[in-house]
């Protein structure tokens, strides 16, 4: 009960990582589930398993007007909750978080996303009576209803599902965890593919293909590799044509 | 940069009255709608600004309704525009000539920039560069993973945000001008696309893990695919994998969640066949 009502904490304050602190990515898998170990005292399953949903939901991310990702804070908060209490293998968690995480999207649109619709309404007609109390109250408000109801959603998952889960984990086959630990190692892949389609151009795949040649050849670790890579930065910062086709300004100087 | 007292000098506004803006960004979307996006919490933010700049209610409220216009960009860039939409308000407060329209004019002008700037930066690089290294330690059970994930990225945020704000209030109306004239924000974008681009390469190599299981044996000769393979090039098969996946995203446009149960099928199929290990 203890442990249901810590973990519906973490998620509803995951949730005002961005709406509170600026985005700190403390809303992050890799600390969301982390903090979730703690809960239930085993930190390193936690540690693991926030790392390999990190790295399987890194690309998603809501960038632009169509943003409508997957909620995966609740979606980490909840399937590593769900296999830490049923001691049952941690790999089913990476099969659970985005079945959780798409029903979790969905809730958003009987919940706060309504009802902060209509906040920012009495916000504007707020501003044009130059009544900047309300404005500012519907601020807060607003950041309560993204707190509240993640916690809320949380809790009911955690109180109602958890008993429900352990029950159904005592069939899961040995072939089906097999294939999910293969699935495991392939998943990151997808994390990078989507973080590709945000910057990855002809112009630019080499570097992608050092990184890798560094790496696969060298086994440099990935704080030598974003070395590399600030030094190369660092070189097109201070170059004078920059990569950058047709600049004016440089060649004038 | 100038020295804070050089940037206050002769203004009605003071550092003080920027510090309750830097303050109030961070709940930039805690009242997002889906029309008007942040624009409630960018006026929110700016409201000490526009409270000392017009005393006079019917001024104020007009400033506040052109201040709750339509606003989305990425939140660390926002002290940035917040910045600059100070000191245009100063403007307007103290001079009469000065066109109105113009404040929300290049509050437009600067939403997408920033946001692209914003995004290939903060999600495309200082992420990408803490999770790589957080992750890595993580994975081997070392809690500095989530801690230095965590210190990573916030360093150059706070630091965005702390700058760009009084960067932004000295530019004021001349930050059009800089971003059209010099390249230097497309340079650092391309150097953050680089560096990021880098990491990501690396991760590939030494996140993604998929081998051969398969054995091929005809009579006394045992050939190990994966070990011939890792003689050619290590890590071949989680960068064709990761490929073949950005192709389906790029090219073929298959969705995301499509991707992620064909990775859980073609797991148990090729496991419980042993090809893949």
């Amino acid at each position: 009960m203890i442990q249901s009502f810590l973990v519906a904490l973490i998620a509803g304050i995951g949730h005002i990582d961005e709406r509170l602190f600026g985005m700190t990515m403390m809303e992050r898998p890799l600390v969301i589930c982390t903090l979730v170990g703690l809960v239930y005292g085993n930190v390193k399953t936690g540690l693991i398993l926030g790392a390999q949903i990190e790295l399987l939901s890194m690309g998603i991310v809501g960038i632009g007007a169509n943003a409508a990702p997957p909620d995966v804070i609740l979606g980490g908060a909840l399937s590593t909750a769900l296999v830490l209490q049923s001691h049952t293998d941690p790999k089913i968690a990476l099969a659970l978080v985005m079945p959780i995480a798409a029903f979790a999207m969905a809730t958003k649109y009987i919940t706060y996303v309504p009802l902060n619709q209509i906040l920012s309404q009495k916000s504007l007609k707020a501003a044009g009576r130059g009544d900047t109390k309300t404005m500012e109250r519907n601020q807060w408000l607003g950041l309560f209803n993204y707190f509240i109801f993640p916690f809320l959603i949380a809790l009911v998952a955690m109180l109602l599902g958890a008993p429900v889960f352990k029950s159904l984990v005592k069939f899961i086959p040995d072939w089906l965890t097999g294939g999910f630990a293969l699935a495991a190692g392939v998943l990151p892949a997808l994390g990078f593919a989507l973080l590709m389609q945000l910057t990855f151009t002809k112009k630019f795949a080499p570097y992608l293909f050092l990184g890798f040649i560094l790496v696969a050849f060298f086994k440099l670790t990935n704080i030598g590799v974003a070395m590399v890579g600030a030094v190369i930065a660092a070189l097109i910062l201070l170059s004078n044509s920059g990569g950058v086709e047709g600049n004016k300004a440089d060649n004038e100087i | 940069m100038k020295s804070k007292a050089e940037i206050f000098k002769g203004k009605k506004l003071t550092r003080k009255d920027l510090m309750s803006v830097f303050w109030r960004a961070f709940l930039l979307p805690a009242c997002y709608s889906m029309d008007r996006m942040q624009a409630p919490g960018f006026a929110y933010s700016i409201i000490p600004v526009l409270k000392k700049l017009y005393p006079d209610k019917r001024e104020l409220s007009k400033a506040l309704t052109r201040e709750s216009e339509v606003y989305n960009t990425t939140y660390a860039m926002s002290p940035f525009i917040l910045g600059i939409t100070a000191s245009m308000e100063e403007e307007a407060a103290t001079n009469s000539s000065f066109f109105i329209s113009t404040i929300n004019n290049i509050k437009v002008a600067l939403m997408g920039p920033m946001a692209g700037i914003g995004d290939t930066f903060f999600w495309g690089t200082f992420r990408v560069i803490a999770a790589g290294v957080g992750t890595s330690l993580a994975l081997k059970g070392n809690i500095l993973g989530p801690i230095l994930f965590l210190i990573l990225y916030n360093i150059p945020h706070f630091l965005t945000r702390y700058y760009g704000l009084f960067l932004g209030y000295d530019l004021g109306t001349k930050a059009i001008d800089s971003l059209s004239t010099g390249n230097g924000f497309q340079k650092a974008t391309n150097a953050a696309s680089v560096m990021g681009l880098t990491v990501i390469g690396g991760m590939i190599a030494s996140m993604v893990s998929i081998n051969f299981a398969y054995v091929f044996k005809s009579g006394k000769t045992v050939l190990n695919l994966q070990s011939i393979v890792d003689q050619i090039c290590p890590d071949l098969l989680p960068l064709a994998v990761t490929f073949f996946i950005y192709w389906l995203l790029q090219k073929k446009h298959v969705k995301t969640s499509w991707i992620m149960i064909g990775c859980f099928v073609f797991g148990i199929i090729f496991k419980y066949f042993g090809i893949f290990k």
